[in-house]
């Protein structure tokens, strides 16, 4: 949010997100085809080729979304305009990557995924394999990860707009920065 | 041969039983690796993940290759990393040590692969992985830490300061009062911003090392022990009360518990006894003719994990019973329990090193061999005579040749050992069997009973008898290194024609 403030370009926001999602993913694609083997123990899962990152957080749809936002709304001076569009920012990406992402992780730990694109089937070699792997955290887990309720949703969108307001405070600032 | 065929081997070849420790965490190991007489000592870090000290004295000419590896017991050895060669010390012939990293607190096993003209043959030492200490902050690396981290803190401000009051600014052009006011608003609300991250970072860490005390650093496991007087019987029920580590008891030779009582604060009364299971909580034992008083007792057992723990408790013991009318006892004692009732300890009168002798019953004598050195690894040796002076002949004693306790005289330090050292045995059978994929790596916290089935007792002793046989049959050694110097009871029981002797010696053991 701040650097799009910040530049010029028309889809800055998509142009960062997808900046990170191929750096994230050309790493998913690079590392496992180099041999690599643990040399700590204990090992619950044998492998013989580097482990990468999971597949990145697909951030370039919210991306587009705020670019749209963005250029619809213009840039202009006053309180009231910063305000309503980090409000506006933090509730688009929040109805935007909520339900994507929550899809897409669906689809990241089920056998569909398990290929050299989208790397679902890569784990580290200290994690006990098993059918947890296709399942929600929030199901093995609860206490750990605690399920989606109102409250933490609701924490999620102030979060969100709160961290918009914020990057669109640094973006105005770094917009004027002359020296 | 092949190596699963040595790795039993190894096994039966080793008279050996239960595993203590309190404030005596290094692991000592006589036995074979295959074909090759081993000593292995292993030093366990005290924190986990930390790197434990491995060394290994392989009693034959022809070795080529010594490697250790550290095997978790839910892993197995697929599970381990690759082992590490370790290297011949320097100016010594026959001594090799190696370094591993014992990554996850859980009962780990330390094996050993000795390659030579014989083959190939693998000892397996079990080690408790599990964090003993809290390792404190260097103060001098602390203060250095916490001036650079002030610096930064101020640097960071200083950067604030100047973004908001100067780089927006035209070249040349100095900042007007107003917008050096803001400057100085926003710097401070950075600087109260930076100092809750910083609190917020001190709670977390509070947190941890709370989490690090109660969860993860070593207790002694405390029981709850009660003496009652029941038909002309006292009888001593030992509860637990932590069962956060409730995997399932495995009878360590044919004992789900070795319990061991000692009377303080003289230390001259002792015994070893095999408590009855009731519950998974719950043991009882009836109490052999010892003076009333305040006892310290120490119960080793031995996870089906393979995790060997000490649980100790306090009893006070109500005198012995002198109704002789009364209905025959409801348990009978253990045909292995043993105690003895001797001098109190008086610390005037230990002297450190030197060779001595106590009386045993029946005329026999003990003889301590050997010089003493904290921190020193020598073997505790004990000869046995009769009365005439002519050596004794030891019995296997619940499959091995001797049991030795020792104590330090404030209790700081308690281990129960073998002549094949101070590990576990039905631990390291555990381990053995899940490398030959006998025994189940997924077992249950909340079973009552163990799945594994461990070898018999008869097995190993037969197999201990037929090893010994043309040995010397009065000579006994330990190989023990006391961890902390001070004064020390060590009480050693042997067999000699079906009855359990205990000799008791006291030692002052200085630092190196």
């Amino acid at each position: 949010m701040g650097i799009a403030r910040a530049t010029k370009l028309r889809w800055a926001s998509t142009a960062i997100a997808l900046a990170y999602m191929s750096v994230i993913a050309g790493m998913a694609w690079i590392l496992p085809i180099f041999p690599g083997r643990p040399l700590l123990g204990p090992i619950y899962n044998p492998v013989d080729h580097m482990v990468p990152l999971p597949f990145p957080l697909l951030l370039v749809l919210p991306a587009i979304a705020l670019d749209l936002l963005r250029n619809w709304i213009g840039v202009r001076r006053g309180w009231k305009h910063h305000w309503s569009l980090a409000l506006l920012s933090g509730c688009l990406f929040f109805a935007i990557f909520l339900p994507v992402q929550w899809k897409f992780s669906k689809f990241l730990i089920s056998p569909a995924a398990d290929n050299w694109f989208f790397v679902g089937n890569k784990w580290e070699y200290g994690a006990r394999v098993g059918e947890w792997c296709h399942e929600f955290w929030d199901v093995t887990n609860p206490k750990w990860n605690p399920p989606a309720t109102a409250a933490s949703l609701g924490w999620a969108l102030l979060l969100a707009m709160a961290s918009s307001r914020i990057g669109l405070a640094l973006g105005n600032w770094m917009a004027k920065v002359k020296r | 041969m092949s190596k699963r065929f040595l790795i039993v081997l190894a096994l039966a070849l080793c008279p050996l039983a239960a595993f203590a420790h309190i404030g005596s965490p290094n692991v000592f190991y006589q036995g074979y690796a295959g074909p090759y007489p081993v000593r292995v000592t292993v030093r366990p870090p005290p924190v986990i993940p930390g790197r434990a000290e491995i060394s290994v004295r392989v009693e034959s000419p022809a070795v080529r290759k010594v490697a250790a590896l550290p095997v978790v017991w839910n892993a197995g050895r697929k599970g381990a990393p690759p082992p590490d060669e370790a290297r011949l010390v320097r100016g010594e012939r026959n001594l090799y040590s190696a370094e591993l990293w014992l990554m996850v607190p859980a009962a780990h096993s330390v094996y050993v692969d000795v390659t030579g003209d014989l083959g190939t043959g693998t000892a397996i030492v079990p080690v408790n992985a599990i964090a003993t200490r809290r390792l404190g902050m260097d103060p001098i690396l602390g203060a250095v830490l916490a001036l650079l981290g002030a610096f930064l803190f101020f640097l960071l401000l200083t950067i604030v300061q100047a973004a908001v009051g100067e780089s927006v600014l035209p070249p040349g052009a100095t900042p007007v009062i107003k917008e050096r006011r803001r400057a100085a608003l926003i710097t401070t609300l950075t600087a109260v911003l930076l100092l809750v991250l910083i609190w917020g970072g001190r709670k977390w860490w509070e947190a941890e090392d709370a989490n690090f005390r109660n969860n993860r650093l070593y207790h002694p496991a405390f029981m709850k022990a009660e003496a009652r007087a029941e038909g002309g019987q006292r009888i001593l029920r030992l509860t637990r009360q932590d069962m956060r580590n409730a995997y399932p008891i495995v009878p360590d030779h044919g004992k789900v518990m070795h319990l061991f009582l000692v009377r303080e604060p003289g230390l001259d009364a002792f015994a070893h006894l095999h408590p009855m299971k009731l519950s998974k909580e719950a043991f009882e034992v009836p109490l052999p003719q010892l003076p009333a008083g305040k006892y310290r007792a120490y119960a080793d057992v031995t996870y089906e994990s393979g995790y060997a723990d000490t649980l100790t408790a306090e009893v006070e013991l109500p005198d012995p019973t002198t109704n002789t009318n009364a209905v025959e006892g409801r348990l009978a004692p253990d045909p292995d329990d043993s105690w003895q009732v001797g001098p109190a300890f008086k610390a005037g009168t230990v002297a450190a090193g030197g060779e001595e002798t106590t009386a045993l019953t029946h005329g026999y004598t003990m003889t301590w061999r050997g010089s003493l050195r904290s921190r020193t690894k020598s073997d505790l040796r004990f000869v046995v005579r009769d009365a005439a002076g002519e050596p004794a002949r030891l019995e296997p004693y619940m499959g091995m040749l001797a049991h030795a306790a020792v104590r330090r005289v404030d209790g700081a330090v308690f281990a129960h050992i073998h002549p094949a050292g101070t590990i576990s045995m039905a631990s390291q059978q555990l381990f053995a069997l899940r490398a030959e994929g006998k025994a189940p790596v997924n077992i249950s916290q909340q079973a009552d009973e163990p799945v594994c089935k461990l070898p018999s007792v008869a097995e190993s002793e037969a197999v201990w008898l037929k090893r010994s046989a043309g040995a010397a049959e009065n000579d006994v050694s330990f190989p023990y290194e006391f961890p902390q110097p001070g004064l020390y009871r060590i009480w050693v029981q042997v067999r000699i024609n079906g009855q359990v002797l205990t000799g008791a010696f006291d030692a002052l053991i200085t630092a190196s």
